[in-house]
């Protein structure tokens, strides 16, 4: 088939703003297209040549793609960059110059798919020294048989411009009319592509093999499958009436979500866009390998930095030091990942896709063994508002973005690639920000594991309550100590130590050790948010919760010169609580 | 099978150097009368046409015509290693489709590489009626165009009976050379209608540069807008010859 075909329809499509008349242009493209290449042309028209999660990307930057226009055209670099200011196209700028070309060639030959497929492919493959004046050299010699028109198309996949609008959806339709029979069978390569992600085997395979083919596709370990996704809604009230009275909420932890395919020792990692994102998470790959007890799985879990120091999870932020290629090492031990694990699509031989989510979640609990970086995500089954509501504070405060509520109704099926009402986010609609320092009293503390093993993990704070005379926990603080602290810590907290909680201390959490309140220590932290656990300001801004400092950190700051009584006040906390500047959460 | 002797390792080193301005891979045609290529640079402006037959190695040997496609740049990194008085030797493991590589000096070292697969593509000579017939120095010529390439990306070469000409404008600067004939660099000069044609001259400088290594003389051929022919002559047998298309004059 000749690349100019393929050009023409694009440009027809790229005209159009209906849908109907996009999907018409796409019917009469597919049609034209041999059975055998119609996966490399569904992939190229999404300018891509592969599914995401095969990892391979065409994407040149625009710099070297300039270079190679001059080379095909013999126009100067200079003069090209400066045509680029008035067309803002790097496209329609090759297209020009092509049509203007200086430079002669020797024996032109019509550009086929095949041929292009074939170059952008080994470009998008070249690797290593000397790769980039390869890349240069495929790209000038598809440019240098292109016509001015397919320069264009060219142009734009290689530099990731070619944007027209073919949503995955679109393809789908254009497929059923095409080879699938008509607009009915559309729901079938819906699901054929939600559970393969696959649109290019997709569409070859309903050419080739027809409808029914398509109707057996089944959930492949190793091919992720499009993740479920959740609508959201503002108060607990509306998530339970929505859900029929009672769901199961889980922590949203504010980390990566992940698919992990296993089968045997082998283990693959796919991040929500369906990229293999296994290199990123090394430890990831090893906790499934050792914690999930199944021979062949599919499950999802959230992936969480944690401080290796504490295991207390971290913020999002932490992840990125993952995105790259290099350091990842480095990254793993500065900020190693726990693994949360919430759903299960495949195990053993059997495609859970079809069950409820209580039948998946009962699979997920058998096969998960816990350890200290995997478990299930914190979940709580409830009917009432109030648990819900307490359960969505405890989760904020212990780093999470909030709650996700689940429906256990026997319709509640994986939803593959779709975003339903059986999944329901409840996040916070602001963000605030804690902007001063407070003085807080050690009033307890709790044993430290790994590195920490023989000092403290992490401090119980509280702050003074002068009317009751007594010490309200908010926080547990973990971060900012150096290893000098650390080693100190237990020696000079000693004097203080009593066998059981101080008497003034108010506090619903067991420590390990407990102590008079009389050390003070220097403390900030992201935010100041409600609790359901800690007892300082309880009821004060809400019934039923207190006030807690989410990711706290010592500032390094021992207060000597402070009493215990000197100590910020339950007072201020709620002060600080009231005025730090909001932001809006999306 | 395929296997071959040099005395003189930098002989290939040349040639490949002279090769792999143009392509990355390259699929050599061997049969029992010799080695050939015959390619094009994947932008399809230039074209090399390469030939040693087999009396140029010390033994060839070759039962049977076949086609090994390698890696050049890749070759040229071991070849880069090739020093004074080394001789070589080339063979082909037909099992494994690897090169070997026998390099004899002050001590010997034997690298191996794969061969890739061969291309389909036959590249035919572009069917040209040469106006001017030019014999030059490879030096002189490598001189003229390091001359124009410093005001420009492309030059215009113009012959008539008594001279050749080139000229280079850039955006700022520009230049003329000129080359008598009969003068130290321009030794020969025949032309049976004056022509001019504008090539690209950073293909010009990297092919020259790349072949005075392997050859003293060049014959250049060209016709008004046509494509420029540039064969470096060698020592012994064997052909070296580039082809070049021209630039359209838009001035």
């Amino acid at each position: 088939m000749r690349y100019s075909l393929l050009a023409v329809s694009y440009e027809k499509i790229e005209a159009t703003t209906k849908r109907l008349e996009m999907t018409d242009y796409l019917v009469e493209l597919l049609r034209k297209t041999p059975k055998d290449i119609l996966d490399k042309v569904v992939y190229l028209t999404q300018g891509k040549l592969y599914p995401d999660f095969v990892g391979i990307e065409i994407g040149i930057a625009e710099k070297l793609a300039i270079r190679a226009v001059s080379k095909a055209t013999g126009q100067s670099e200079k003069k090209i960059e400066d045509d680029i200011r008035t067309t803002g196209d790097l496209g329609e700028t090759a297209q020009q110059f092509l049509k203007k070309r200086i430079q002669t060639t020797f024996f032109q030959q019509p550009l086929t798919v095949q041929n292009v497929y074939e170059h952008l492919d080994k470009m998008a493959q070249a690797s290593g020294p000397g790769s980039i004046g390869q890349k240069i050299n495929y790209l000038a010699g598809l440019l240098a048989n292109a016509t001015p028109n397919e320069a264009k198309y060219i142009i734009r996949t290689v530099t990731g411009s070619l944007r027209l609008g073919i949503a995955d959806m679109t393809v789908l339709d254009a497929l059923a009319i095409a080879y699938g029979g008509g607009k009915e069978t559309r729901e079938d390569l819906e699901r054929a592509y939600n559970v393969s992600s696959d649109l290019g085997n997709v569409a070859r395979t309903v050419a080739e093999e027809g409808i029914n083919s398509i109707k057996k596709f089944q959930v492949v370990v190793g091919n992720p499958i499009r993740p479920m996704l959740a609508e959201r809604l503002g108060s607990p009230q509306e998530i339970l009436e929505k859900l029929g009275g009672k769901c199961i909420a889980e922590y949203k932890y504010d980390g990566e979500r992940i698919q992990a395919h296993k089968r045997d020792d082998h283990v693959t990692l796919f991040s929500r866009r369906l990229e293999d994102i296994t290199g990123q998470y090394p430890d990831g790959r090893e906790l499934v390998r050792k914690y999930v007890n199944a021979k062949e799985t599919i499950i999802e879990a959230e992936c969480v930095a944690i401080d290796p120091d504490t295991g207390e999870i971290k913020p999002f932020q932490a992840l990125m030091h993952r995105r790259r290629k290099y350091g990842i090492q480095k990254a793993m031990e500065e900020n190693p990942v726990s693994l949360f694990m919430f759903d299960a699509l495949y195990v053993d031989g059997k495609d859970l896709t079809q069950e409820p989510y209580p039948v998946r979640h009962n699979y997920l609990e058998e096969i998960t063994e816990k350890g200290d970086r995997v478990r299930l995500a914190e979940y709580l089954i409830t009917d009432d508002l109030d648990e819900l509501e307490r359960f969505f504070e405890k989760a904020v405060e212990e780093g999470c973005e909030g709650l996700i509520c689940k429906s256990i109704n026997k319709d509640a099926v994986y939803q593959a690639g779709a975003r339903g009402w059986q999944w329901i986010k409840y996040k916070r609609d602001y963000k605030s920000e804690m902007t001063d320092t407070v003085d807080l009293v050690v009033v307890g503390a709790f044993h430290g594991r790994g590195k920490r093993a023989g000092t403290y993990g992490a401090l119980l704070l509280a702050a003074y309550n002068p009317k009751e005379d007594i010490f309200e926990t908010v926080t547990k603080c973990g971060t900012g100590f150096t290893d000098e602290d650390l080693e100190k810590l237990p020696g000079m907290m000693k004097k203080h130590q009593i066998p059981h909680r101080h008497p003034r201390v108010l506090s619903t959490i067991e420590a390990d050790v407990w102590f008079e309140p009389r050390v003070v220590v220097e403390t900030i932290g992201a935010e100041i948010t409600l609790s359901p656990i800690h007892t300082c300001a309880l009821d004060a801004v809400r019934k039923g919760s207190g006030l807690a400092i989410r990711f706290p950190r010592f500032t390094g700051n021992y207060r000597p010169d402070k009493a215990a009584e000197n100590a910020t006040t339950v007072n201020e906390i709620i002060q600080l609580y009231k005025n730090q500047p909001k932001t809006q959460v999306t | 099978m395929f296997n071959v002797k040099m005395t003189d390792a930098k002989l290939l080193r040349d040639m490949i150097t002279a090769i792999s301005i143009l392509i990355d891979e390259a699929t050599f045609d061997i049969t029992p009368q010799g080695i050939k290529l015959r390619a094009m640079d994947p932008s399809r402006v230039a074209m090399v046409d390469f030939e040693w037959p087999q009396t140029i190695f010390d033994e060839y040997n070759c039962s049977e015509p076949m086609k090994m496609c390698l890696n050049i740049s890749e070759m040229l990194k071991l070849l880069r290693r090739v020093g004074k008085d080394e001789s070589i030797e080339l063979s082909l493991d037909e099992k494994t489709a690897r090169l070997k590589m026998t390099i004899r000096g002050k001590y010997v070292r034997t690298f191996n590489m794969p061969t890739l697969e061969a291309m389909e593509e036959e590249v035919p000579t572009p069917k040209v009626t040469f106006k001017a017939k030019a014999r030059a120095t490879t030096d002189g010529l490598r001189e003229a165009i390091e001359d124009a390439s410093l005001v420009s990306d492309h030059v215009r070469i113009e012959a008539d009976n008594e001279k050749m000409m080139m000229q280079a404008t850039g955006s700022l600067m520009g230049a003329t050379i000129e080359l008598k004939k009969g003068s130290d660099a321009l030794l020969n000069l025949e032309v049976k209608e004056p022509s001019k044609a504008t090539y690209s001259l950073s293909y010009l400088s990297e092919i020259v540069k790349a072949a005075s290594a392997a050859s003293a003389v060049t014959t250049l051929e060209f016709s008004s807008d046509m494509p420029i022919k540039l064969n470096f002559e060698q020592e012994k047998e064997g052909k070296l010859t580039y082809y070049l298309a021209p630039r359209i004059e838009v001035e």
